[in-house]
């Protein structure tokens, strides 16, 4: 679907009311949301163990680097994973020695209490498995008792492929234990990322649902006034499209920035923990993304609402210009069009590559910092492991860790893009929210339609659509129960509104309406609108089956809605379809004629049965079969009930009690047809002009 | 599907420069980046020795930053040139689009609805610039790396190299699966939507009726499946959209999973170097995208060709009305001839004309009278070749409407139809929109003609006030009225009012066809109405029922003869009586 953007807002940024305002929306989803907030700190955890794991092989199973201190200096390195001691001297990992400063390392391997040359140990076992190997080996020796044998790492320089797997055996074992914990790693974060991006879009879809049907409720209950007002598509567009935009916040922020973030953050705390110096070096080479970033989103937002605008533009123009190329072509202005659509096409270029040139300058330079931050982990690394201030392993990392941090930037620039547009649409839907004109529904009197007598009375009343444009004029009139009033009178006579008033889908201005002897303002109104039910001249019919179209939903047995098409002369109609009430009515009831749309929405008031019944005729002339058809089915529905009727054909005038005469809002005649024919007034006249034709027709 | 993508040839062709540089940026840019985990991996060599030449690793870094500065400007430069070409396909063809839909005839409109072909005009057009651009460059960027870094690797370790690419190309292939069945979702999603608004827009357009029969809870029900159904469908396409990523993630942590076993076995038993392990993990991370990239392009493409099959459809349908190339260009005087047209319409059995004749002299005025539905403005269209009529049946000036230049027949018309379509722009800009130079003076005169003049001073902002903008509604009567300033303003030969007053009261009626008729003496004017009191002055007034003429003359003959004019003449004159009681 294409929204039209005319009117859209776009609004500046961030802003915490309406925020607050979708969160009320969001909390009875808040345990969904946490289970969320629990998956994502897994998935996090996760995805910055994976340069961890490979530190971890690197260094220990890979490298493997032993060195050794005098027993007296061991505590200097506190506690450590793992270390051996063979006769006075302590193995331990080189990866501790960062522990102490430097000097001291030196004051150390001076007074030869510590030894830096690189050492593996092996075990004896594996030694004596194979003695091809220990053989070769025996004369570099270090240290040994029964379990370990240590000999420096160079040693293994000059043994052969093989000779050296059988050596490390311990390593290879280690290497296949982290293999699968990395395995595990791996599967943990796919499960965990999954589960916190379909969270998040269940409690979006949720919340979504929620909005859309309070929106849709909302709207369907202010009065006819507000709502005549308004484009139907306009109020469509806040109940769909808008939700969409706001749906963004729960898609791209909820899921998505926080994701980024907290994965950045865990780059940062993983890289301290791994070796606070470099993180901190690095971290300073880091530093100026922010900046870039920064100012990359103000240049964006700016470029994106140029290529909103221009969209809209372009949008509106197509939209218009397709609907009225007739007038375009009989005026033979298509010159003229192409060229305005041209530019307004080239303005639409414009906008789009000067965004392109945006984004094609912010992506490269991202992925430059990356490289720089990566050449200073490299460099300033190798300064510290020079000084064996780091490991091979954890510069191995880095480089993996610095990627990661890097990768969210690019989006997160854009979520914040995505984040305005929600903002603009949450603006909409609140807005609409917040109004609220409904008819004031305080009648307190139990009323039940079962007990409506039908007695209706108009006393003074004055109406106005406009101010200052009166409809109705102290119009008094009432009608007894059981009783046939047929209202007639000049198009904009005002004959409808009487219809729209005795409803409530409008309030009197002035004077009263009653429904036996009460004030309808007095009576709930569920209540009076089910005593007081329609049959417009123009039937709307919902593109569902001619059964729903008839019952609206309304429990009833299938054979009184035959009884209803029956009453109506529906049914044989209804028969010859092979699918009868079941036969689905297409839009706006194209597949039926003017007559059968008719014909349903009266054995749709019968099925209803109201007390008192209000009927709009058609005007429209229709073939002289469907006609009597309808005639038929006017005396069906009125019979022995309350019945007002603006009646434009001759044989419901001819059957009405009274006659009510309208002329510009003010009630000019009444009485029974022969009464007025005899006064010779408006009433003759309009008889002879608009019905006598008919008389002779039917004739 | 590569048939379809006949129509970007020429638009490629000629940004053809543009395509040769990006791809050369893209290539240099893929190149360069090749080397970066050839320095990283040489630098850990030199750590894992143990010899310390930090010297040496400073050399390899600036090197390494030097060639990130080369990918960056490289990076810019695909995308200027890539990017912009993309772009300006689509806004060309779009251009081509909208120029060609200005050739289509109302016929086609009627057929085609506002939305499809907007729908057409911008997000089809994403679509083949996604393929003219994005899936251009994942496809060639992916070939380049792809095969590069398999070289490499192989190069490097051939045995390291198959185990650990193993798992890159279920990348590629969870793409395409997935890509094909998120259409499917997507689709799925998007007729839910649809659903839902219809719903909706269904419900608000008949609320009177929710209202009167206390229906709001019901088809808030209905409201409410169609919400829940959309949300469920959703939901659906999550599950498998929101697969996608973490799975991609999985599927490379498996490559570095097969690095790790099995390179960590050849760098335990020195079959490779520290710094060869290092190279090999960054070469894998940058295989990952051109694995992504290849499933992307086999959907954009399968996208692109599917929208390009929807743009053509639209460009091969060919302008009904041919505007002959040496038609007559001299503009037409106001004679107009019909001879014996019968047209039956597509698909219909009844004809919409029979045998309908007649001939007008220049300066004349016609009036048509008929009930709805029997062909008078079908009758009317025919002249302006707003409908085709047979050959040789229907002549202004003595020439077949055929043998005119469309453009010279066309302007020679001034025409208000039944419908009136006014654009969202000020009153002034409507009326002048056949011709933009017209004064305010000749503006003022023909809104004088046309009874604007008193409405006028009622509108916030006059004549400049923009017709349908929040709080100014026009009426029906006051639209009809500046349709026919506009076609007022063009001053044409022929001028022809279909039914172009039946908002306006019959008084301002009065007024305005007296000053216009007034004011065009000694041009042709065809007045379609059913109101007797307009046509009473025209020279000759055609009666029509289902198709055919059945009566003809003038009103003091018409009015005294028995039939359809005489019986509503009868009628309007007693209730024009009654009005002025």
């Amino acid at each position: 679907m294409i929204e039209h953007q005319h009117d859209e807002k776009i609004i500046s940024g961030y802003d915490p009311r309406l925020v607050r305002r979708i969160a009320a929306y969001a909390r009875p989803y808040r345990k969904l949301i946490a289970a969320a907030m629990v998956f994502l700190i897994i998935a996090t955890i996760g995805e910055v163990l994976v340069p961890v794991m490979i530190q971890r092989t690197v260094d220990h199973e890979i490298l493997d680097y032993w060195v050794s201190v005098d027993e007296s200096q061991a505590e200097l390195f506190g506690e450590v994973d793992s270390a051996v001691a063979i006769d006075d001297r302590i193995y331990l990992r080189e990866e501790v020695l960062d522990r102490i400063p430097r000097s001291q390392r030196e004051q150390l391997a001076e007074a030869n209490r510590l030894d830096t040359t690189r050492m593996i140990t092996v075990r004896q076992e594996i030694l004596r498995a194979h003695p091809e190997i220990a053989g070769p080996i025996a004369g570099e020796i270090r240290a040994e008792n029964e379990a370990i044998v240590v000999f420096p790492h160079a040693v293994l320089d000059d043994l052969s492929q093989e000779e050296r797997l059988v050596i490390r055996e311990e390593n290879v074992q280690g290497l296949q234990r982290n293999v699968f914990i990395f395995l595990g790693i791996l599967v943990s974060v796919l499960f965990a990322s999954f589960g916190q991006v379909y969270l998040t879009a269940y409690t979006g879809q949720l919340v979504m649902k929620d909005l859309r049907l309070r929106i849709f409720d909302h709207t369907m209950h202010q009065n006819l006034g507000f709502l005549s007002m308004q484009p139907v598509g306009r109020l469509v567009t806040r109940a769909t499209n808008d939700v969409q935009t706001i749906n963004e916040l729960f898609t791209s922020v909820l899921a998505e920035l926080t994701r980024n973030l907290s994965l950045m953050v865990a780059v940062v705390v993983t890289m301290y923990s791994l070796n606070a110096r470099l993180a901190t070096i690095v971290l300073v080479s880091m530093l100026p993304i922010i900046v870039i970033t920064d100012v990359f989103r103000r240049k964006a937002r700016n470029a994106f609402r140029r290529v909103r605008v221009a969209v809209s533009k372009v949008n509106a123009y197509l939209s218009e210009y397709i609907s009225g190329m007739t007038v375009v072509q009989l005026f033979v202005q298509q010159e003229r069009s192409r060229d305005e659509f041209a530019s307004r096409n080239d303005e639409l270029l414009g906008a789009h590559l000067s965004e392109m040139r945006i984004f094609a300058v912010f992506r490269p330079i991202v992925d430059f910092m990356s490289s720089i931050s990566t050449a200073v982990v490299i460099y300033f690394g190798a300064r510290l492991l020079q000084i064996e201030l780091v490991s091979l392993g954890v510069l191995i990392a880095y480089t993996n860790l610095i990627r990661r941090f890097y990768m969210p930037v690019m989006s997160i620039s854009e979520q914040f893009t995505v984040l305005q547009s929600a903002m603009a649409g949450a603006e909409r839907v609140f807005d609409l929210l917040d109004r609220d004109e409904r008819i004031p529904d305080s009648g307190s009197r139990v009323y039940e339609p079962e007990s409506v007598r039908g007695t209706i009375s108009f006393e003074a009343v004055d109406f106005a659509y406009k101010p200052k444009e009166p409809v109705l004029r102290n119009l008094s009139f009432s009608v007894e129960p059981g009783q046939m009033i047929a209202v007639v009178g000049y198009t904009g006579a005002g004959k409808t509104t009487i219809i729209n008033l005795l409803t409530r889908l409008w309030d009197v201005n002035g004077g009263r309406i009653t429904l036996d002897g009460m004030d309808i303002r007095e009576i709930p109104l569920a209540s009076l609108r089910r005593s007081v039910q329609q049959i417009q001249q123009d039937v709307h019919l919902f593109s569902d089956t001619i059964r729903t179209n008839i019952t609206l939903g309304l429990d009833v047995p299938e054979e009184r809605i035959w009884e209803a098409c029956r009453a109506v002369q529906l049914s044989d109609y209804l028969e010859a379809l092979p699918d009868g009430l079941d036969t689905m009515v297409q839009e706006r009831g194209a597949n039926l004629s003017g007559g059968q749309r008719q014909l349903i929405s009266f054995a749709r008031a019968l099925v209803h049965d109201p007390p008192v019944l209000v009927l709009d005729e058609a005007t429209s002339s229709i073939d002289s079969e469907t006609e009597q058809r309808l005639q038929h089915a006017v005396t069906a529905v009125t019979g022995g009930r309350t019945s007002l009727v603006i009646a434009h054909r001759l044989s419901t005038i001819q059957h009405a009690h009274k006659i009510v005469v309208l002329s510009h809002g003010e009630l000019v005649e009444m009485g029974s047809h022969r009464d007025l024919l005899a006064q010779e007034g408006l009433y003759a006249t309009l008889y002879r002009l608009q019905y006598a034709q008919q008389d002779s027709s039917e004739n | 599907m590569l048939s379809e993508f006949r129509t970007l040839l020429p638009l490629v062709r000629r940004y053809r420069w543009h395509y040769i540089f990006g791809i050369i940026s893209l290539i240099v840019t893929s190149g360069a980046q090749l080397l970066i985990p050839q320095f990283i991996g040489r630098s850990v060599d030199i750590l894992s020795e143990g010899t310390g030449e930090v010297d040496r690793i400073a050399v390899l870094m600036a090197a390494m930053l030097g060639t990130a500065v080369v990918i960056a400007v490289g990076r810019l430069g695909w995308r200027f040139f890539i990017h912009g070409s993309s772009r300006r396909i689509e806004t060309e063809l779009r251009r081509q689009l909208y120029d060609h839909l200005l050739s289509l005839p109302p016929s086609y409109y009627h057929e085609a609805k506002t939305g499809d072909l907007m729908a057409r005009a911008t997000n089809d057009m994403n679509a083949i610039r996604m393929a003219v651009g994005m899936a251009l460059v994942a496809f060639i960027d992916g070939l380049f790396m792809t095969i590069a870094i398999l070289i490499i690797l192989i190069g490097q370790n051939p045995r390291l190299a198959l185990y650990t690419v193993a798992p890159l190309p279920l990348i590629t292939a969870t793409l395409i699966l997935i890509g094909n069945r998120i259409g499917h979702l997507f689709r799925e999603v998007q007729a839910g939507f649809s659903h839902m608004s219809d719903q909706a827009q269904e419900v608000l357009s008949g609320i009177r009726i929710v209202k009167v029969f206390v229906k709001e809870q019901y088809f808030l029900k209905r409201f409410a499946d169609a919400n829940e159904t959309y949300q469920e469908r959703n939901m659906h396409l999550v599950r498998i959209w929101g697969l996608f990523f973490p799975l991609v993630t999985f599927l490379s942590g498996l490559t570095l999973l097969m690095l790790l076993w099995f390179g960590g076995r050849a760098l335990l038993s020195g079959e490779i170097s520290t710094g060869d392990f290092v190279a090999t993990l960054s070469y894998l991370q940058m295989l990952i995208w051109p694995m992504m990239g290849a499933g992307f392009t086999v959907n954009m493409l399968q996208r692109g060709a599917a929208s390009l099959g929807r743009i053509n459809e639209v460009l091969d349908t060919p302008p009904a009305l041919i505007s002959p190339v040496d038609g007559r260009r001299t503009a037409p005087a106001g004679e107009i001839e019909v001879r014996d047209v019968t047209l039956t319409f597509q698909g219909m059995e009844q004809p919409a004309l029979q045998e309908v004749s007649f001939t007008l002299p220049k300066s004349a005025m016609l009036g048509i009278l008929g009930r709805t539905g029997s062909g008078k403005s079908t009758l009317v269209n025919l002249l302006p070749r707003l409908i085709e009529a047979p050959q040789r049946s229907v002549f202004v000036d003595g020439t077949d409407v055929r043998d005119y230049d469309l453009d010279t027949l066309r302007g020679g018309f001034g025409i208000v139809p039944q419908a009136t379509f006014l654009f969202s722009a000020t009153v002034a800009a409507n009326i002048s929109f056949a011709r933009p130079e017209a004064t305010d003076a000749e503006i003022a005169e023909v809104g004088r003609l046309s009874a604007l003049d008193t409405d006028i001073n009622d509108f916030p902002d006059g004549w400049n006030t923009v017709v349908g903008e929040r709080g100014v509604t026009l009426s029906g009567g006051q639209r009809q009225r500046i349709a026919i300033a506009r076609a007022l303003l063009v001053d044409p030969e022929i001028l022809i009012l279909d039914d172009a007053l039946s908002a306006v009261d019959s008084h301002t009626e009065e007024r305005i066809l007296t000053g216009v008729l007034n004011a065009r003496r000694g041009r042709t004017t065809i007045v379609v109405s059913n109101r007797v009191a307009t046509l009473q002055q025209a020279e000759q007034i055609l009666i029509m029922d289902n198709g055919a003429i059945i009566q003809r003359g003038n009103h003091a003959q018409l009015s005294t003869e028995p039939g359809l004019y005489r019986q509503i003449f009868l009628l309007q004159q007693q209730e024009h009586e009654k009005e002025h009681l």
